[in-house]
């Protein structure tokens, strides 16, 4: 009847189709991954990989367009665009990790104390609810150049920024977890909160936050980007990916399109092999659970 | 029903005040003693203190606390350093420009994608619909500052068929004056149809990048919130009496209409403060290149201004999504 009328309403059969569906791995997926896993490669190595150095001024050779010597031409300064692009990641990618690792432990930690201990962590979770009203962006950009644009201050900025979404899905687990059996009986046999938050509660709410992980560097890195496009994050001559595309604009009009596409060309795929993964290891976990 | 508005009225007052309450919490957190800012580089001290005493910077928390809340009240929402203007002022005279934009291209994104959607939801096999989902997916991806560079690449540089990207209207024209600030309601209610020509050319390449970034989550939410409904024993049992897929579609569709209510309002409030880089790209004259500018220029009050606005602007959309679901939905308003 599925086949027939082409609704696939069918719960048991929809189930076990989906399930099959999400338990494989696309080649899209895989994919994903090697994009990704070749931007943290980057991230790490992309100066030895990268022909030229990444702030290099090639003087004369201003707005080459792509040739052999470099193959994404060069920007208005002179500089090779294909070397900025590759060492780029050191920035947009570390900053997406390091940015996505803060907003998790500090997100993770408010969230579990205000879920399982109360008290005044709950006002923090009250009050991080409230900033999802806040333009993220506006904010982020207001922020940095009032601190300072130095990269520690962007990673601290674009961490703090993402970190409410953490806390919020600690508090749901930490509430959750609280009235299940294994954590009241490790209450009644005299475990200190502080070993139980540490042993018990911690390991069981990793689930969900692990599904966001990779979203979270994606969108971590498109902040940091946009921040750098407008001026409000790193500055040129650092290899960023946001500011090259913004410095690329600049020829834009005239037909010298090669030094912002290319740099916007890495940015997108960083931010959806990101996604994609984090896509593909909630539907794992999902349908594991 | 009026006891729920009412309720959630009483929620949003307490939220707008939570809200002034950390704007001015975040004033007072950052670094750097903003008289300094509005004086200027070769203010005397003495200066500097009288505008000082004049923000009652001098004085405690509280007061000052206090003081800021009448104010905004009052609309005095401070000075803007680069425009010399009441920031209220400003804000009033650049947020239709952003609302225009971005009010056109959410509807050209929900008119497109909650029908497909909505079809791809039924046709979970046909090529179209798997080539739609890998679409959902990638959009969201696409930097929205890159894609309206790449559009203005295409259609002005290459093809020559869109304005260059500077503005809402062409240079030579005057917009009308007063009205709604939405150019193309205004030049209707004017009769100038070279106007409302131009704002339309204008809002072409802008508009197509946002509706290209914001589609896929369009998409997909409407596609997930379907399916689930389908799913649903109660669209097996009209299976089986024999309802057509037509009528069962919609049916469902009634029941998805939360969600996506929900999606609107979340993505409305969420593209006024994020449709700040597709306005720098297209030098668009709104809220969000005012915002832009204003951090260049360590603009205090203004940056307080503009996200003061943007959140209690957020607020408003939530209140009414919430109110509407509740009309829709009974067990909302008793529970």
């Amino acid at each position: 009847m599925t086949a027939a009328n082409g609704l696939r309403s069918l719960p048991g059969r929809l189930k076990r189709g989906s399930a099959r569906a999400a338990m494989s791995t696309s080649w899209s997926d895989r994919v994903a991954m090697a994009i990704a896993l070749l931007m943290v490669f980057l991230a790490l190595f992309g100066g030895a990989v990268a022909p030229h150095g990444g702030e290099q001024i090639f003087s004369g050779k201003e707005l080459q367009p792509p040739s052999s010597d470099h193959w994404f031409g060069t920007d208005q300064n002179g500089m090779d665009v294909f070397s900025r692009a590759v060492v780029a990641p050191r920035y947009d990618v570390s900053i997406g990790l390091v940015g996505t690792a803060i907003a998790v432990v500090t997100g993770v930690v408010i969230g579990l104390v205000a879920g399982y201990l109360g008290g005044i962590a709950i006002l923090l979770i009250r009050t991080s609810d409230m900033f999802q009203a806040f333009p993220v962006l506006i904010l982020a950009m207001a922020v940095v150049a009032f601190l300072g644009q130095s990269i520690v201050n962007i990673i601290l900025v674009v961490g703090f920024i993402n970190a409410p979404l953490y806390a919020r899905i600690a508090y749901t687990q930490a509430i959750r977890l609280r009235k299940r059996e294994f954590i009241q009986s490790a209450v009644v046999s005299g475990l200190s909160p502080s070993r139980i938050l540490w042993r018990h509660i911690l390991p069981n709410s990793l689930g969900p936050v692990v599904v966001q992980l990779s979203v979270t560097v994606g969108w971590t890195i498109l902040l940091t980007a946009g921040l750098s496009f407008v001026g409000a994050g790193l500055r040129p001559p650092t290899p960023e990916w946001g500011s090259m595309i913004a410095v690329g604009a600049n020829n834009m009009v005239t037909g010298q399109w090669w030094a912002a596409v290319f740099p916007g060309l890495f940015l997108a795929m960083a931010i959806y092999s990101f996604a994609a993964v984090g896509d593909y290891v909630s539907r794992r976990l999902t349908v594991a659970a | 029903m009026l006891i729920y508005v009412g309720r959630r009225l009483a929620v949003i007052a307490v939220q707008a005040l939570v809200i002034t309450t950390v704007v001015f919490g975040l004033l007072r957190l950052l670094p750097g003693d903003p008289s300094y800012y509005l004086a200027g580089p070769q203010a005397s001290q003495a200066q500097v203190d009288a505008i000082r005493a004049s923000l009652r910077l001098d004085q405690p928390i509280p007061v000052q606390y206090a003081a800021y809340l009448g104010n905004l009240v009052q609309g005095d929402w401070g000075r803007s350093i680069r425009t010399t203007n009441n920031v209220l002022e400003d804000i009033n005279h650049r947020l239709p420009a952003t609302l225009e934009l971005i009010t056109i291209s959410l509807i050209l994104g929900l008119v497109t994608m909650v029908p497909l959607g909505v079809w791809s939801s039924m046709h979970q096999s046909h090529p179209a619909a798997r080539v739609a989902a890998y679409w959902g997916r990638l959009s969201g991806s696409l930097p929205d500052f890159w894609v309206g560079i790449l559009l203005v690449l295409v259609f002005y540089t290459a093809l020559g068929i869109a304005p260059a990207p500077v503005g809402r209207l062409d240079i030579s024209q005057v917009p009308p004056s007063g009205g709604t600030g939405f150019l193309v309601v205004d030049s209707v209610l004017s009769g100038r149809w070279d106007v409302l020509l131009s704002a339309i050319d204008h809002l072409l390449l802008p508009v197509a990048t946002l509706a290209v970034v914001y589609s896929g989550m369009f998409y997909r939410q409407t596609r997930r919130a379907m399916e689930r409904e389908l799913e649903t024993t109660r669209v097996l049992f009209a299976e089986a009496c024999g309802l057509s897929q037509r009528e069962i579609a919609l049916r469902s569709l009634r029941n998805s209409v939360a969600p996506v209510l929900a999606l609107i309002g979340n993505s409305y409030a969420f593209m006024l403060g994020g449709a700040v880089l597709v306005e720098t790209v297209f030098t668009w004259g709104g809220l969000g290149q005012y915002a832009v500018a204003a951090v260049q220029s360590s603009d205090y009050f203004a940056i307080s201004g503009v996200v003061l606005v943007t959140a209690l602007f957020t607020l408003l959309v939530y209140f009414f999504v919430d109110v509407l679901n509740a009309y829709l939905d009974p067990r909302i308003r008793t529970s």
